[in-house]
């Protein structure tokens, strides 16, 4: 026993060197930690820092608050604790502000937001706790969210200003993209309302088209993409795409869903009989296609419908995108029902935006004898197959292909439940970690913003079974719809994201009384805003009460003119009565009125201040280089012709006052006049009348009215 | 006194011992279980549920294990200091905040950072109307005027600009500066960071190229 204790004691001299070299090795291990410690990413870009304030000029105030420890940031509100100063150290720096300082050491560009107010995560998004490089920036295993990439970052401004602001254009469209391409009907998206009408009612359909016509429109929605990316309607080249996207769809299931919706028959059509005085002038004529024509163009029902035009040997669709695009209507729709829609086109649809206008008989003969006439292609229909009358079998399997495709979602069919929420919930897409995604076996980058762009541009690509149909996007639109989703990232998660939310608001502005009733009739809302209410096609009538003379209203309304040389587009003219005219002009002239416009006594404008007002416009302010009196000057303001009849006295000075305080984002420079220089230039610009024309008889009373 | 054995969890009958404080008691099964105590000594043809586990014994295997943990201790610090960082995306337009389409050459976009953008907003609202060619509503007001107003690209006539007299020729009109009262004054109409903003993007469209002076001055205050 004892000798065996000894023998233990006693070590060989190569174990000795065995101890030796493992203590050394060990304390090496040991010593690895510290090393490396100190040759963390970040306390090198910190020393690196320091090296390089040391050669700029204006080192001590670099360095001011330079600490040699983990800079952070923390919002406790917002749930957000970010380090990226740590490295990004300049970040504040205006001197730093050059392209040629390196990273991560230069300034942020200047934005609205302070840096140590906000930290850097809410906006870039990826992991502010990190403090290496790759985790800070990229997905890594543990953390999901990497940085978005700078021109998607506009999505992140989204999740708190759910209103639409000026600095975030590409934002905006996005979200007026989600809007325009229907995408509500749907998938639950958020800040995006459900309209009362996506598509058509089809509860009648059976009485506008013919069952060839739905196989046709099926099959390919008008749209077909080039291999350059042009999107032809029709046959012709568009910008603009279409609402209804392409379904996949197979030869039966394009049989009976067809069968189904011609079958759709509940309110028959009346065919309008004609005053057959008016047929009887008219049906001889040679030149009675032209004068429809005529009237059709008079009418501008190019403001909100696209026709194909050739102009200088190339073909392309032009006009508005409010309405559907007219070029084949002809050869689509049945007369009578055509006729029965341009008379009354909300008892086809009860929430159609088309205004009923004021037929008399004899406009209504000549513009649908054009359209049926002109507005035609014969061969529309010629690749389409025999279908004949639909049989009992297609119609139901087309009934049950509706539900399935989810058509309810948009469409509306009476007696048939409506299918919303048929896709998946967008309203939180924008902060889905990559996990949360579905990628099946596709070959798709694992990256939230390639999933996004890969189910936009071909939902097949993700889901071989998806059933979104397929939408035809350009990149930029495509980046613009991607940063709509980025910014739905679903309801407030901290109570700091609550406070902040800027929530949009629409406040629907729908007025009773005899002017509520003429202004749903010619649905001024589908063009002009009221209070921020409405569409932006035509000018802000919030003010229109003070800017514009009554006299002058009710006569524009009758016969509205073009203002602006440069627009397009032009108010059409409604055959609107008399009545109807000194009730919208009265009602905006007592209602729409601004503050900041006072009522101002003309009698003080002599003609010696008039022609010191001339003297002002002409020489010192130059006024002429926008505006065009007579036929001189430029076109970037309306022509001012005839604003002695047209504006008060009291807007015009308003307005040399301050133009944006009257209407937000004016393009004319608030200048600073002198009080009596407002007053010389309104004297001058209330001599500038137009002697009135001779106005046409309102054709609508005159004939009695067929749409009345 | 309870003696907590390693096996103790598995309930392997204990023996005690023969030797003092030194042995290890360590049953064979779990010896070959721990691998990193190295080769586990030949299985005895005679099943032995119990082991003692000398000191000595113990050493001679720790020198295998020292040098497995070693180089293992080598690969793992190795692996740790060499993180391999995730490939960085390089495409400069998608590091741009926006961008702009080179009015000289359609193929060619420029990149525009958050400034420059608000600019190009500004210009495309206010500036566009008289100083490019074509505008959003179509024609373009350039050709009614004359002196003709330059293009906002024209690196030619800009470039030798210094900052300060744009800001001040945007600001306080034509006339106020000597040139032509055409110009109107915008200062009270745009903020002085959105006159900075629209310099930003004269700047950055222009062609040639806009070299900026070597020492700059702070171009705008940063917060």
């Amino acid at each position: 026993m004892a000798s065996e204790a000894e023998g233990m004691g006693q070590v060989s001299n190569r174990m000795r060197f065995v101890f030796a070299l493992s203590s050394v090795v060990f304390v090496a291990v040991l010593a690895i930690s510290p090393v490396k410690d100190l040759e963390r990413q970040w306390k090198r870009y910190k020393r690196g820092y320091a090296r390089f304030a040391e050669t700029r000029p204006d080192t001590k105030r670099l360095m001011a608050d330079y600490d040699s420890d983990i800079d952070q940031i923390w919002i406790p509100d917002m749930n957000v604790v970010d380090r990226c100063t740590t490295c990004h150290q300049g970040i504040t720096q205006a001197s730093l502000s050059d392209a040629s300082v390196p990273q991560p050491y230069r300034a942020h560009p200047f934005i609205p937001h302070r840096v140590k107010e906000w930290g850097c995560v809410i906006c870039h998004r990826g992991q502010g706790l990190a403090t290496e490089v790759a985790e800070a920036h990229d997905t890594t295993l543990a953390w999901e969210q990497p940085m978005l990439p700078v021109s998607y970052i506009q999505g992140s401004c989204g999740t708190c200003h759910r209103a639409a602001i000026a600095q975030t254009p590409r934002l905006d469209r996005g979200r007026q993209l989600l809007v325009e391409f229907n995408c509500v009907g749907c998938h639950r998206l958020e800040g995006v309302d459900r309209p009362v009408m996506l598509g058509p009612d089809l509860t009648n359909i059976g009485t506008k088209v013919s069952r060839e016509w739905l196989y046709k429109w099926l099959k390919e929605p008008r749209t077909i993409v080039d291999s350059s990316g042009n999107v032809t309607v029709d046959g012709y080249e568009t910008e603009e795409e279409p609402r209804m996207p392409k379904f996949r769809l197979s030869e039966q299931e394009l049989k009976g869903l067809t069968a189904y919706l011609s079958s759709l028959r509940t309110k028959p059509i009346e065919p309008y009989q004609f005053d057959p005085r008016v047929v009887a002038a008219w049906e001889k004529k040679p030149d009675l296609v032209e004068q429809g024509e005529v009237r059709f163009r008079q009418m501008f029902c190019s403001t909100c419908h696209a026709l194909a035009v050739t102009r200088a040997g190339e073909t392309k669709l032009i006009g508005g995108d409010i309405g559907p695009e007219l070029t084949k209507v002809g050869s689509k729709v049945y007369p009578d029902w055509l006729v029965a829609w341009l008379r009354d086109p909300q008892s086809y649809l009860p929430h159609a935006e088309m205004p009923r206008y004021g037929w008399s008989n004899e406009d209504l003969y000549l513009v649908t004898h054009y359209i049926s006439t002109k507005l035609v292609d014969p061969d529309l229909l010629s690749g389409v197959p025999k279908l004949g009358a639909p049989t009992p079998e297609e119609v139901q399997l087309g009934r049950r292909l509706f539900l399935e495709k989810g058509c309810g979602g948009c469409h509306v069919i009476e007696g048939v439940p409506s299918q919303r929420d048929f896709g998946a919930d967008l309203s939180n897409l924008g902060s889905k970690n990559v996990s949360q995604l579905e990628f099946g076996e596709s070959k798709i980058p694992r990256h939230l913003i390639a999933y996004i762009q890969a189910k936009l541009t071909d939902p097949g690509s993700v889901n071989p079974a998806a059933r979104m149909p397929q939408y035809h996007l350009n990149s930029p639109d495509l980046d613009a719809l991607t940063v709509a989703l980025l910014s739905m990232t679903g309801p407030p998660s901290t109570s700091g994201l609550e406070r902040l939310t800027v929530d949009q608001k629409a406040v629907a502005f729908r007025p009773a009384g005899r002017f509520g009733e003429v202004y749903e009739r010619y649905k001024c809302y589908v063009c002009h805003q009221f209070n921020g209410y409405g569409g932006n096609l035509a000018p802000d009538l919030s003010f229109e009460g003070s800017r514009a003379r009554r006299a002058w209203m009710a006569e524009f309304l009758k016969n509205p003119q073009t203002l602006r040389p440069t627009l397009i587009f032009r108010m059409p003219q409604f055959n609107m009565t008399d009545e109807e005219a000194a009730i919208l002009a009265d009602y905006l002239g007592m209602v729409f009125q601004s503050p900041a416009v006072n009522m101002v006594d003309e009698k003080d404008f002599t003609p010696e201040l008039a022609r010191l007002g001339k003297q002002l416009y002409e020489v010192k302010y130059q006024c002429q280089s926008c505006h065009t009196i007579g036929s001189t000057g430029g076109y970037v303001g309306p022509n001012l012709n005839n604003v002695g009849n047209w504006m008060t006295a009291g807007w015009i000075e308003a307005w040399l006052k301050n133009p944006q305080a009257l209407v937000p984002g004016a393009i004319e420079p608030r200048r600073a006049f002198a009080d009596d220089e407002i007053k010389a230039l309104t004297a001058y610009l209330l001599t500038l009348r137009q002697a009135t024309k001779p106005t046409v008889p309102s054709r609508g009373a005159a004939a009695g009215g067929a749409g009345r | 006194m309870r003696n907590w054995n390693w096996d103790n969890s598995l309930g392997a009958p204990r023996a005690e011992g023969r030797g003092s404080g030194f042995g290890i008691r360590v049953s064979e099964s779990r010896l070959r279980q721990c691998w990193w105590f190295g080769e586990a000594p030949t299985p005895n043809p005679e099943p032995r549920a119990l082991e003692v586990c000398r000191f000595p014994f113990a050493i001679y295997h720790l020198k295998f294990s020292v040098f497995v943990t070693l180089l293992i201790c080598g690969c793992l610090t190795v692996c740790a200091c060499h993180k391999k960082s995730a490939a960085v995306r390089s495409e400069p337009l998608l590091q741009a905040y926006d961008t702009d389409q080179d009015w000289n050459d359609p193929q060619h976009s420029i990149a525009l950072n958050y400034q420059q953008a608000q600019g190009k907003r500004v210009f495309y609202n206010n500036c566009v109307w008289c100083h490019a060619d074509a505008t959003p509503a179509g024609p373009s007001n350039r050709g009614n005027l004359t002196p003709s107003p330059p293009l906002m690209n024209d690196g030619a006539t800009l470039n030798g600009v210094s900052d300060e007299f744009m800001q001040n020729i945007i600001t306080l009109g034509g006339s106020a500066m000597g040139k032509s009262a055409i110009m109107p004054p915008w200062g009270l109409t745009l903020t002085p960071d959105e006159v900075r903003a629209v310099i930003a993007f004269a700047r950055a469209i222009a062609q040639p190229p806009y070299k900026p002076p070597l020492r700059p001055g702070p171009q705008y205050p940063v917060k």
